[in-house]
């Protein structure tokens, strides 16, 4: 099992982070996986599959179990339990790539207050607080830069708005 | 509805809302304000689907070095359980 972990642990986490956008969730999301490997080891066929690609099929699975948990969406917009994640799809890897792009034209003040947001999960008074700003300030700033992020995904052609 | 510039300034945190990211009293706070306010509404709901792009586009992440003992143990823990 360890050497399982350090063949596909890190893929395996990559994958939850991008998919519940969560480091907790991706970490639960990991550990369940293994957990159902080996539930489940008897039904693997090494000749249909490799070891890896079975992995990651259980872990798209246990990734939308956990997407349904009530505690992994604390305080996300209503809308989104509407449009559940669509990993595979290009328009989703596209997507992606638009929005790192449209990140990096933001100012750095702006993609600072966002990054700490979405990044690092901080709160507006802690980002307030580990930038030595008042939390107006932050919350001004978070507002102008999503509304420019707003703008650049358009002009990109993000799917998703 | 007209958009309302002063009213935006004075209510900016749909955005921080969209992110998930407003500490809880202005998120309680906020809640109750966005049940009658229709531009906030609108904000809302456009800030959404880029908080939700954000999401998706998480950067690659390293798992942290305790995972992996973290992994086995509960996969043990299944084990012994049956």
């Amino acid at each position: 099992m360890a050497e399982l972990y350090r063949r596909y642990g890190r893929r395996l986490y990559r994958f939850g982070v991008q998919n519940l956008g969560n480091a907790g969730l991706a970490e639960e999301m990991v550990q369940e996986t293994f957990v159902r490997l080996w539930r489940t080891a008897s039904r693997f066929d090494a000749g249909k599959a490799s070891v890896g690609t079975y992995l990651y099929v259980i872990a798209r699975s246990v990734a939308a179990d956990v997407r349904k948990r009530p505690s992994s969406r604390p305080l996300l917009p209503v809308e989104d339990a509407k449009v559940p994640p669509q990993p595979d799809s290009v328009d989703q890897m596209l997507d992606s790539m638009i929005v790192r792009e449209a990140v990096e034209t933001l100012g750095p003040a702006h993609a600072e207050v966002i990054r700490l947001a979405q990044d690092q999960g901080l709160t507006q008074s802690q980002i307030a607080e580990r930038l030595g700003l008042p939390l107006g300030t932050v919350k001004t700033r978070t507002f102008h830069g999503m509304r420019a992020l707003r703008t650049a995904l358009i002009e990109r052609g993000f799917h998703g708005i | 509805m007209a958009y309302d510039a002063q009213h935006a300034l004075e209510h900016p945190e749909a955005a921080a809302w969209a992110l998930g990211a407003l500490d809880l009293d202005d998120f309680r706070a906020f809640e109750e304000h966005l049940q009658s306010c229709e531009q906030c509404q609108a904000e809302a709901a456009e800030f959404a689907p880029v908080a939700e792009g954000l999401k998706r586009a998480a950067p690659a992440a390293e798992p942290p070095d305790d995972l992996e003992l973290k992994t086995i143990a509960a996969v043990q823990y299944a084990v012994m359980a049956g």
